[in-house]
């Protein structure tokens, strides 16, 4: 894991007193609101439906215990005891008070921990894989990478008015589990007769007009991954579009001018611009590879405990993946128990993860942007206690993967944009669906809500995907079919006219009774049954039987 | 209007040239014109030894890079702060077209972007007055540590 450097504490306790610079001034009225806005972004800090609302960043998904911890306090000391997981990997506090928050940012810089690049037309948390560094299918580590790439995009001058937000997201194994062409910037750590170097994406997104990245070099070599990075960016500052809030990110750029076009300003720029000092060093690379070494784990055959329990067993099979370690687990923490709003976390919930990850796993803690959490290296003899200590905590939901393993934005809740609820639609999906067998039974989907256009909740990404709309006042909701996130992205595509809330359920239902029935055997899931059918029989069934 | 360069007021020499007076500036007057009064006059002003140029947030330098040397002062207006093209024209003058001579912000900003500025390539910047205090207060609070080269 990554420890701050001298430097890095220097800026983030410096921007705590710059920001209670500029809370003085908002106060004593020497700036307006919309000039604020900008700079309490910066600092993570929006304004919601209800109360502002402050987005903590967690880099790559990475925390520790002692972080953990400290969310937790913060939570009980100035919000309403829980805090949200996001699909950025962060966490949300949805009610902290304007007047608290340089105390909280205090609270946070004490254990390495801000909320910089977490909103703004900047450069964001640059996002990651959630098992990197823990499997054998990757060709490098894509942490490291990520950090390289944080400190550059930190506060960085040209970048922080940029035309609208920027997400970069990095994979280093070919199976994508960091949804890089949904990003602005996408990169694959790829290999070249034997020299490792980047892959780079532009372009991809969701929101209201989805677009799936498009490759814009096959091989970006590693020293100058920074330089391609800033001549991306320096293009799309200059030339992506200021006039209309909607279509102001780079995707919008990259699809009017066509990729070709686009790729030319960037070679241009790439080289004119190639800075030297921006040149990666093999030294410096090195150097923050070190930060990211495993923890000392030994290699060995032990054996997972035996218990007569099928739910330890139904659990063992959603929540744990094999470790490339033999001998330890990677044990996936399910924050979508039974009616609880997906990615939430209580502050009992938050401590007592943080103490299991202290005791079994090295005090490494994961966020997934599914909004799961990740034990990542955990005993293969200890699977037993780490199972009934988070079944305790409501924390051992069997269910990665499976039909409740909802994605799902605050929407109306919460949200000042959304059109319509989200939470509830989730919490119903679990309800019906809570029985393991039912839902093993249906087995990998992924469902993905949205409470507007705006997709916070990925639906263009979900197996099925829910989006929320009003219609003429009533909430309404779209399906969507076919959506993937992974390395075979695509766009679901939209089953026909929207449902009032208490028609959306059977017609989930029928979607699902169209798949068990064209499945060739247990092993085939919804989305490959779909992609072989296509989405007539689904239209067919909901819309000819309604 | 005052100039600050860092935490120092500085002397204007440049006044904004008023097109709308009809006259044209004197050869060694220090005047800036704007980008569209340059492509009209453009000829005109040969010779002359101490123009500046004045360009909008919304205007790019596109075809300029061989008039660059006749300026000794570019000024590049922000029409809201939000926009951030001129940190990207401003680096672009210094490291493609290797513009030596000062860079000036004017429009409307916000305090806390001066120390971006000044990174970025500009030199001095146009403020109201009455705002000086605040624009070096928020400068002294700016980080003598950065993750950029620049």
């Amino acid at each position: 894991m990554y420890k701050y450097s001298q430097k890095d504490k220097t800026l983030i306790n410096e921007r705590v007193e710059q920001f209670k610079y500029q809370v003085q001034r908002r106060i004593e009225g020497k700036l307006s609101e919309e000039e604020f806005k900008p700079l309490r972004l910066m600092n993570g800090l929006y304004l919601q439906l209800h109360a502002y609302m402050l987005r903590v960043a967690i880099p790559y998904g990475e925390l520790s215990a002692l972080q953990m911890n400290k969310l937790a306090e913060i939570s009980k000391r100035y919000d309403r005891g829980y805090g949200h997981f996001t699909t950025r990997q962060n966490i949300q506090f949805n009610w902290p008070k304007l007047i608290d928050v340089p105390d909280i940012l205090s609270d946070l810089s004490s254990v390495e921990m801000h909320a910089i690049q977490t909103s703004g037309n900047c450069i964001r948390n640059i996002s990651t894989d959630h098992l990197a560094g823990l499997t054998s299918d990757e060709i490098e580590d894509p942490r490291p990478w990520c950090e390289i790439i944080r400190k550059w995009s930190t506060f960085h001058p040209e970048f922080s008015f940029l035309p609208r937000k920027f997400k970069i997201a990095v994979t280093g194994s070919s199976a994508d589990r960091a949804a890089i062409k949904f990003h602005d910037i996408g990169i694959k750590i790829v290999k070249k007769k034997q020299t490792t170097g980047f892959e780079i994406y532009v372009g991809g997104g969701q929101g209201r007009s989805p677009f799936i990245g498009k490759q814009i070099n096959d091989f970006v070599e590693k020293k100058n991954l920074l330089n391609y990075l800033e001549a991306i960016l320096t293009t799309y500052n200059q030339l992506g579009r200021r006039d209309n809030i909607y279509k102001a990110r780079i995707k919008i750029l990259v699809h009017e001018l066509g990729i070709e076009a686009f790729k030319k300003h960037v070679d241009e720029n790439f080289k004119i611009f190639r800075n030297k000092d921006l040149d990666l060093e093999d030294s410096f690379i090195n150097q923050t590879k070190e930060y990211f070494k495993l923890p000392n784990l030994k290699p060995s055959k032990e054996k997972i405990p035996f218990s007569k329990d099928i739910n330890f067993h139904n659990w063992l099979m959603r929540n744990s993946i094999s470790h490339k370690v033999n001998g330890y687990s990677i044990i996936l923490i399910s924050l979508k128990p039974r009616g609880k709003p997906p990615g939430d976390a209580s502050a009992e919930q938050m401590k007592i993860i943080s103490k299991i990850s202290e005791k079994f796993s090295f005090s490494e803690i994961r966020v997934t942007h599914e909004q799961n959490l990740v034990l990542p290296h955990v005993k293969n003899s200890n699977l037993l206690e780490v199972w009934s200590e988070l079944k305790k905590y409501n924390l051992a939901t069997p269910n990665l993967g499976l039909i409740t393993d909802t994605i799902c934005c605050p929407g109306m809740d919460y949200c000042s944009l959304a059109t319509a609820r989200s939470i509830p639609i989730s919490q119903k999906i679990t309800e019906y669906y809570q029985k393991f067998d039912k839902q093993n039974d249906i087995g990998n989907l992924k469902i993905k809500i949205s409470g507007c256009i705006n997709a916070c909740g990925h639906h263009h990404v979900g197996n099925i995907g829910i989006l929320g709309l009003d219609r003429n006042g009533k909430e309404s909701y779209q399906i969507t079919l076919g959506g993937s996130a992974n390395q075979n992205a695509s766009i679901g595509k939209i089953i026909g006219p929207s449902f009032p809330e208490d028609r959306l359920f059977n017609a989930i239902e029928k979607i699902l009774i169209v798949y068990k029935e064209n499945r060739k055997n247990s092993n085939e899931d919804f989305l490959s049954v779909f992609n072989r059918l296509g989405l007539e029989p689904f239209k067919k069934e909901v819309y000819d039987s309604t | 209007m005052i100039v600050l360069r860092n935490d120092f007021e500085e002397k204007n020499e440049f006044s904004v040239w008023n097109i709308e007076s009809n006259k044209f500036p004197k050869k060694n007057e220090p005047v800036i014109i704007t980008l569209d009064f340059w492509d009209e006059h453009k000829d005109e002003f040969s010779g002359f030894s101490n123009i500046g140029l004045l360009i909008n947030s919304d205007q790019n330098l596109e075809g300029l890079e061989a008039d660059l040397e006749a300026f000794s002062i570019i000024q590049i207006n922000f029409l809201t702060f939000k926009d951030g093209r001129p940190f990207s024209i401003a680096r672009q003058l210094r490291k493609k077209f290797n513009f030596k001579k000062e860079i000036r912000a004017s429009g409307y900003m916000l305090p806390d972007q001066y120390g971006y500025l000044l990174r970025c390539g500009f030199n001095t910047i146009e403020i109201p007055k009455e705002e000086k205090d605040i624009w070096i207060k928020v400068l002294s609070l700016e980080s003598k540590e950065k993750y950029q080269q620049f």
